[in-house]
């Protein structure tokens, strides 16, 4: 009794170290024609060590690649590895603003479901409603990218209706599955997935302030990050037909974001030049370095921020949505267009106006020269004379004299 | 005899190693170009917060001019050359016509009037690590580059205008009192009596800063075709692109000049044109709708397309087309191939539609003068 006991204990590691390799969920690019005449064949390299999925992928996808936006379809470089046994974790973590948050079964990156600053008429917005997305979902910017599943596009000869196979995987290692599930555990009820986050306005720009998570009693309605415990106890992420798309925030720990890496293929990386430069010692990028958890300003920032703009703390803290209950990433200038001031002030009152996190940079004029010779339009909201509207439009404060700030 | 025969067998396999050149060396689609070969590339961040920057010039009172560099997200830090790079430290190097003038240790430097060329002259600003790579973003090395014009007596950037107009080739189609007819390459006469069409992005996409001519020049360099230059970082706005989606009603097609766009970037490699949803419309709305009728073997059928897909190309310009005294660009769209490959009868109705917006694209030419 006792021998069975302690190999069952000394087994139990080794249980656990064996957990299968996911790695027959994701396609054999190698079978498809990919992106198209001149562009590299699809690849696609995955297996488990150390208890990580570990995902290697040339960024090309294995359909046909349709130029939506400027930018070239490049081969990348890109590797992801990601917990084999998530765990969740108390509170959901916001994922990224800008930037990969998971990752497809073909290997293509999974990005939020907001749009970056450009287009200006569009910052922030939601691109699936402004139509910049291809017929998977995808587009390319920096490499290509999903800001929604479609699960035809990465799945074969799945019906509608039928319990949904995983399509990608989260960076905190939970699976993503198409918009189908099952409800019970014979799996005799099976039901498309909702998504809670109702619009409240149009999502043109700043597309996390133009929906909100609504609570239901409903068991085909996800949570708020968009995912749910299913019969089997374990916990995904579902697509759906409405924002978020893909993921409204993360469940568990991101560890995946800390280890990913995605440069350009063929960029030589060596000892002296790591594939990711270290940040600056305290995180000093505007608005905060480190992972998205970090850089959400604290109780103590938003406090002291509200009492610089007499404002309340309350109110403060909801623009930032560092509110309690709040999973959406932090964008300044949206709170500062919230809180209807300028982005540098906002900046300025939370203590992260510049850069290395040392004192914010003032432009010095060369001597003899006007004090303000910038361009009207010129996009630098700290130069002399000249702010950053709330449309991301450069405005003199002063006027303009001579398409120069007078 | 024999040496006639050695020169006659070298002669075919040089000719074979040229071949293989120029098949292994041609490029199918504009590659990531290496365009400051001392300097390795260096990634930075791909998270929205990367370092910019921009190049303003003003005359000095003296001699020359003062150069600003306006930049985000970047800290000169020359105490910290020959370290380890940090993504938003470093410094800038200077080229001036080609020629690198030096490092750029803060964001103000004067020029010397001798620097330049009576008229148009090149200025490039890179920005580069306490190593001395240069930053880069997705491939592309994040600096900037401008015209300046010394004959100038204001603002010595050169600003240039960009025309856009949108064009329909009618070769081969026969208009009508409602529309217009044309005959497919399938055979199928198609009539199509309304519909639209959204032109939802256009834009002319920078050339990269293209450096001199190494001194040492090789043979196969020589056997290559000229490299297209270009490249667009997403996160960074272009001023060539249009501002707004523009609606076409395919029962009467016309030519229209669309929109004009001031610009410094001094010169230009492709164009990006998409059909896609108007901007700030829902997903119900549609890319392109097209009605009327279609025969082909006596058997004939009314048709309706509506869809809200987009679709896209960048498309290489034959040359760098440079902005002194301006671009005209004119995107010519066949009306004759629009139904090209569209099998009526056996197609469903997304493959046809992809099949029209797919046409549609791949068969507009940019033209530029």
């Amino acid at each position: 009794m006792h021998r069975w006991l302690i190999a069952c204990l000394l087994a139990a590691p080794l249980m656990q170290a064996q957990t299968p390799c996911p790695s027959d969920v994701f396609l054999d690019v190698s079978k498809y024609e990919g992106a198209g005449p001149g562009y590299p064949k699809p690849e696609l390299d995955v297996n488990c060590e150390g208890g990580e999925l570990v995902v290697h992928s040339n960024g090309i996808p294995h359909y046909e690649f349709v130029q939506i936006t400027p930018n070239p379809l490049l081969e990348m470089d890109q590797s992801f590895r990601v917990p084999l046994n998530p765990k969740r974790v108390d509170k959901p973590i916001p994922i990224p603003l800008l930037g990969s948050a998971g990752f497809a079964v073909n290997g293509l990156v999974i990005y939020g479901p907001n749009e970056g600053p450009i287009p200006a008429e569009e910052n922030f917005g939601d691109p699936i409603y402004n139509s910049i997305m291809d017929a998977c979902m995808g587009h390319t910017a920096l490499s290509y990218h999903y800001h929604a599943l479609v699960q035809k596009c990465l799945s074969e000869g799945v019906k509608d209706g039928d319990p949904s196979p995983i399509i990608g995987y989260a960076f905190d290692g939970f699976p993503i599955r198409g918009p189908w599930g099952c409800l019970d555990a014979e799996c005799k009820d099976v039901v498309k997935f909702k998504s809670g986050w109702q619009p409240v306005r149009q999502p043109h720009t700043d597309s996390w302030d133009a929906y909100d998570y609504v609570e239901k009693d409903d068991p085909a309605q996800l949570d708020i990050c968009n995912g749910r415990v299913g019969p089997d106890g374990k916990y995904s992420y579902h697509i759906t037909r409405t924002w978020p798309y893909i993921m409204g925030c993360y469940a568990g720990d991101p560890v995946g974001l800390r280890n990913r890496q995605e440069r350009p293929a063929g960029q030589q990386v060596s000892e002296a030049q790591p594939a990711r430069p270290p940040r600056p010692a305290g995180g000093g990028r505007r608005g905060g370095g480190g992972p998205p958890g970090s850089r959400r300003p604290g109780p103590d920032q938003v406090a002291t921020a509200a009492a610089a703009l007499e404002m309340d703390a309350g109110k403060v803290a909801r623009a930032l949505r560092v509110d309690p209950g709040n999973v959406r990433p932090v964008n300044m200038a949206a709170s500062a267009r919230t809180l209807g001031i300028d982005l540098g002030a906002l900046r300025e009152a939370l203590g992260t106006p510049g850069r290395g996190g040392g004192p914010p940079r003032i432009n010095q004029n060369p001597p003899g020269e006007p004090e303000c010779f910038f361009r009207c339009g010129q996009s630098d909201e700290e130069a002399v004379g000249c702010g950053l509207t709330q449309d991301f439009k450069v405005i003199c404060h002063r006027p303009c004299d001579n398409n120069k700030c007078g | 005899m024999r040496l006639r025969k050695v020169a006659t067998t070298t002669r075919v396999l040089i000719l074979a190693g040229v071949a293989c050149l120029i098949v292994a060396g041609w490029p199918q689609k504009p590659a990531i170009v290496r365009v400051h070969p001392e300097h390795m590339v260096v990634e930075v961040p791909q998270d929205g917060e990367h370092p910019w920057v921009e190049i303003e010039l003003a005359h000095d009172g003296m001699d020359g001019y003062n150069l600003h560099l306006v930049t985000g997200n970047y800290q000169f830090t020359p105490e910290n050359i020959g370290q380890e790079p940090v993504w938003n430290e470093g410094h800038a190097h200077l080229y001036i016509n080609g020629a690198k003038i030096g490092r750029l240790y803060s964001p103000w430097q004067h020029l010397s009037g001798n620097l330049f060329e009576p008229g148009v002259n090149r200025i490039h600003v890179v920005l580069n690590a306490n190593d001395h790579s240069v930053w880069g973003l997705g491939g592309e090395p994040i600096g900037d580059d401008v015209l300046l014009d010394t004959e100038a007596k204001g603002d010595p950037i050169v600003v240039g205008t960009i025309r856009y107009s949108l064009t329909w080739n009618w070769d081969g189609v026969e208009k009508t009192s409602t529309g217009w007819k044309v005959v497919n390459d399938l055979g199928y006469q198609v009539e199509v009596t309304s519909g639209r069409l959204v032109t939802r992005n256009l834009e002319l996409i920078p050339c990269h800063y293209k450096p001199a001519q190494p001194p040492q020049v090789w043979l196969w360099d020589l056997l290559k075709p000229a490299a297209v230059y270009a490249g667009h970082g997403s996160l960074l706005p272009n001023p060539a692109k249009i501002s707004r989606s523009y609606e076409e009603d395919f029962a009467k097609l016309s030519d229209i000049e669309i929109e004009s766009r001031k610009v410094t970037d001094p010169e230009y490699c492709q164009a990006h044109y998409l059909i896609a949803r108007p901007t700030g419309t829902g997903p119900g709305d549609s890319s392109l709708e097209l009605s009327g009728s279609y025969a082909k073997d006596g058997q004939g059928e009314a048709f309706t397309i509506a869809s809200n897909m987009a679709y896209g190309e960048l498309k290489d310009l034959d040359a760098a087309v440079s902005i002194v005294g301006g671009i005209d660009v004119v995107v010519e769209r066949s009306v004759a191939k629009l139904f090209d490959g569209v099998d009526f009868g056996a197609m469903d109705e997304r493959a046809r539609d992809m099949s029209v917006l797919r046409a549609l694209v791949r068969g507009a030419s940019v033209k530029v003068q």
